[in-house]
């Protein structure tokens, strides 16, 4: 009988056997806890998002701290961020305004041994010129070729003069040719190869990377032995892992937890960064077609008292739109005059859209607020148009938007081309404000011979779009916070946000 | 096997393919809805060429109608796809991260049957005392409680503060007792409460009372007789809220960290990628409708009358 077969005992059985069945599982994936604390064992480092992949080619940044572990940039840069001869690259010249000539370091391998010779460079040079989906893509375009006539020397060939080359070169990463082709971009994102201070040593899917010393490594030695990288998007669960003591460094807590951290005892270092929130006047169409209204606009928007009031000091506000590296000031700025915004408004009736994208940067929704708020008093009427990220990059590149709509730069290389090429020519990211000067003063900085040279110029196009036109209202500059236990140091985190593991000691 | 028997398991298969459909047919529309997704891939500092490039590859630029078939070939034929974030294939992603969400969900729900089951036959036997009603104050509880803030509870208690337990993530025996416990309340809550009433009910018909004029125990009335007779609704419910949970293991797994499908479903959502996020739905929904034909025999192997 059916009533016999299963009975109350059974569903208790089928119970107990499912709690078996995950404990079983539970044990299948399990590792020891990992705890003890020596001087040089591996760092055990907590992210904010898993990495999408260990490609440099096609993945974004957020996978930078595990493969920048494993691999080396072309050239090395100091605390300026300017390019050094102590990586990769030793030394190069500008043969003429077109032509440059690196040369590359002898006896490095890659870890699997194929030899990381000037071939490798100008390899991953292309790689990053001619990939499709190369995230890095755009900033090569100006390149026409790149040759290695020998093993340590590259030529490399621009379209037309470009300065700033060598800068670039600091943000593409060494890979080696035969396996990365053997492999693909997949390929090599499971089991990334590179000269780098470590190389991969295990691999838990959706759990944790961990990398261990590079037996072979050129340069100095790491003063740990690896690093464990696991990461949890949920921001307060970051601070709880780094208060219960499971992982040693804990990156990117909200000034809140930052404070918490501190309170509990634990260290926290905050980094000014080059990550820079700019409100971005679209002057095509109406109402920002009227110069007036703009700087009206400009005028009424204080970015002090946005960081004083939403952010409690804990963000940095910058004046500034090509100024990359944190400290550097702009020639001239827009200091808030809301009376004289009010004055030049008039009275008139004019509403201005407000675009940004919800949710994507830390309070956006306050200081889209603060900004909109600030526009009522000096006359404006205000209509907000939250978004979310994709939308708006799709937008902002269609032509879409007009008034006003904010998103934040994100420099790769500590470059103002970054920002004068991407938002202040008339075909740009942004296009929001066309002006044939912008164009040639872009095209004037690049062909300089070298970045002081070129400095006046980006001052004068700083001038020209933010002070003059008032079609870019820089805000503010974000502050990165990470905590640490109390008996790890080393670690080291930069405004381009590029991590640093290797003096690392717990 | 009789034609009626047969007629009614072609329908019920029939309505359960159709639910497929509808669930697929969602993800599809809810993919394209969700914005660019090359904006996010390539970033702000793309080419217009290279977004359109990468339009194209994705199958972007064909009409809307040939995506949707192309995207229901794909599912029909096993093919879900590679993750625009991850560069990977969608199966090997979810197969990787599945066994932490079984996990996860075993755990919680044998924890849920094993104190919300007993908790119910008690509140039942007990009707009208305090214990039915602290049984019921805390099924009520376990119902009403944000799992989100539980989780954050039990971390700041277990975690920070005493140091018994991890905070999160997964990897040893400890690191599943906070999620679980987590998972098991809402459900718990629920078994406890159906089982309750259905015990209630159950107890009350003539043949237990012809048991114990019988002389026999009250344990075996309660459990043998009672409880046989009350189980067809709470095999129902541990099984729908079986893949209730499984979607449910989203908050928790975010909020703990754990490596779970959740955890992945809620990264690709973020991310807007849409094949991941489609991936992900029809493998649920593929799980759903198992459930439901598993309840359906479960059915009719439990009563005959159904057969």
């Amino acid at each position: 009988m059916i009533k016999n077969r299963l009975g109350a005992r059974r569903l208790v059985a089928v119970a107990a056997a499912l709690t078996m069945a995950g404990l079983g599982l539970t044990a299948c994936g399990s590792d020891s806890e990992k705890s003890g604390a020596s001087s040089n064992a591996p760092i055990r480092a907590l992210l904010n998002a898993q990495p999408t992949t260990l490609d440099p080619i096609v993945g974004p940044r957020s996978g930078q701290p595990v493969w920048g572990t494993m691999l080396e940039p072309l050239i090395n840069t100091d605390a300026k961020f300017d390019p050094e001869n102590t990586g990769v690259i030793t030394d190069w010249k500008r043969d003429d305004p077109t032509t440059w000539t690196f040369t590359v370091r002898e006896g490095i391998s890659f870890s699997n041994g194929e030899k990381a010779d000037a071939a490798a460079v100008a390899n991953s040079i292309l790689l990053n010129r001619d990939t499709e989906a190369g995230i890095l893509k755009s900033y090569f375009g100006n390149v026409a070729s790149v040759e290695a006539p020998d093993a340590t020397t590259v030529v490399l060939k621009t379209k037309t003069p470009q300065y700033n080359i060598p800068n670039l070169l600091t943000n593409v990463f060494l890979l080696p040719p035969a396996y990365y082709k053997e492999k693909g971009s997949e390929g090599f994102a499971a089991a990334p190869v590179g000269t780098g201070p470590y190389v991969l040593d295990k691999v838990q899917a959706g759990r944790s990377i961990s990398v261990k010393l590079n037996p072979d490594y050129w340069g100095e030695k790491p003063k740990n032995t690896g690093v464990d990288f696991s990461w949890s998007n949920e921001p307060s669960q970051r601070l709880a892992l780094l208060q219960s003591k499971s992982v040693d460094v804990a990156f990117d807590l909200s000034y809140t937890q930052a404070a918490d951290a501190k309170k509990a005892g634990l260290e926290v270092t905050s980094t000014e960064t080059a990550v820079k929130l700019v409100a971005f006047l679209y002057a095509p169409t109406a109402p920002f077609n009227d110069p007036k209204l703009r700087e009206a606009a400009a005028l009424a928007i204080d970015r002090n008292a946005i960081v004083d009031g939403i952010f409690d000091g804990h963000a940095k506000a910058d004046a500034g739109l090509l100024n990359i590296v944190p400290g550097s000031e702009p020639g001239e700025s827009v200091t808030a005059d809301p009376a004289k915004a009010k004055e030049l408004v008039g009275g008139t009736s004019v509403t201005v859209p407000i675009s940004y994208p919800a949710g994507q940067y830390t309070n956006i929704e306050e200081v889209a607020q603060a900004i909109g708020g600030s526009l009522e008093k000096a006359g404006f009427k205000v209509k907000y148009n939250p978004l979310d990220y994709g939308t708006l990059v799709k937008q902002v590149v269609g032509r879409q938007l007009n008034g006003i709509y904010m998103f934040a730069g994100v420099p790769n290389v500590a470059v103002p081309d970054f920002f004068a090429s991407g938002f202040m020519k008339t075909v740009s990211i942004t296009g929001n404000c066309p002006d044939p000067k912008a164009d040639a003063l872009v095209q004037k900085a690049l062909e300089q011979d070298d970045a002081a040279a070129a400095a006046p110029v980006y001052d004068e196009l700083n001038t020209l779009g933010v002070v003059d036109n008032h079609c870019f209202v820089p805000l503010y500059r974000q502050i990165f916070n990470y905590g640490t236990q109390k008996n790890v140091s080393g670690v080291q985190y930069d405004a381009l946000g590029a991590y640093d593991f290797t003096k690392a000691t717990r | 096997m009789k034609a009626t028997t047969l007629r009614r398991i072609g329908a019920r298969v029939a309505t359960l393919l159709a639910s497929l459909l509808i669930a697929l047919t969602m993800a599809f529309a809810l993919g394209r809805l969700s914005g660019d997704p090359t904006a996010t891939i390539l970033g702000p500092m793309a080419l217009p060429e290279q977004r359109e490039a990468l339009r194209h590859q994705l199958g972007l630029d064909q009409p809307l109608l040939v995506q949707y078939f192309d995207y229901l070939k794909g599912v029909f034929t096993g093919d879900l796809g590679d993750s625009l974030q991850f560069y990977q294939s969608n199966t090997t992603m979810i197969l990787d991260r599945l066994p932490f969400t079984l996990q996860l969900v075993a755990a919680g729900m044998s924890l849920a049957i094993l104190i919300g089951i007993p908790l119910g036959v008690l509140a039942a036997t007990r009707e009208g005392t305090w214990w039915d009603r602290g049984a019921s104050t805390l099924a009520l509880l376990g119902q009403s409680v944000p799992v989100f803030w539980l989780g954050m509870m039990l971390v700041v208690l277990f975690a920070v503060k005493l140091g018994w337990l991890p905070a999160g993530q997964s990897g040893s025996l400890k690191h599943l007792i906070l999620p679980a416990v987590t998972m098991a309340l809402y459900p718990m809550a629920h078994i406890a409460r159906l089982t309750r009433a259905s015990m209630s009910d159950a107890l009350r018909e003539p043949f237990i009372d012809s048991a114990r004029a019988r002389g026999i125990s009250t344990t075996r009335v309660v459990w043998r007789h009672g409880f046989k007779n009350a189980m067809m609704p709470i095999l129902t419910i541990i099984v729908l809220q079986t893949g209730v949970l499984m979607s449910g293991a989203v908050a928790i797994e975010y909020v703990y960290s754990w490596p779970g499908l959740g955890q992945l479903a809620l990264q690709s959502i973020q991310f807007r990628d849409f094949p991941l996020v489609q991936a992900i739905v029809v493998f649920a929904a593929v799980i759903f409708v198992l459930l439901n034909l598993v309840v359906d025999l479960l059915h009719s192997v439990v009563d005959p009358r159904v057969r």
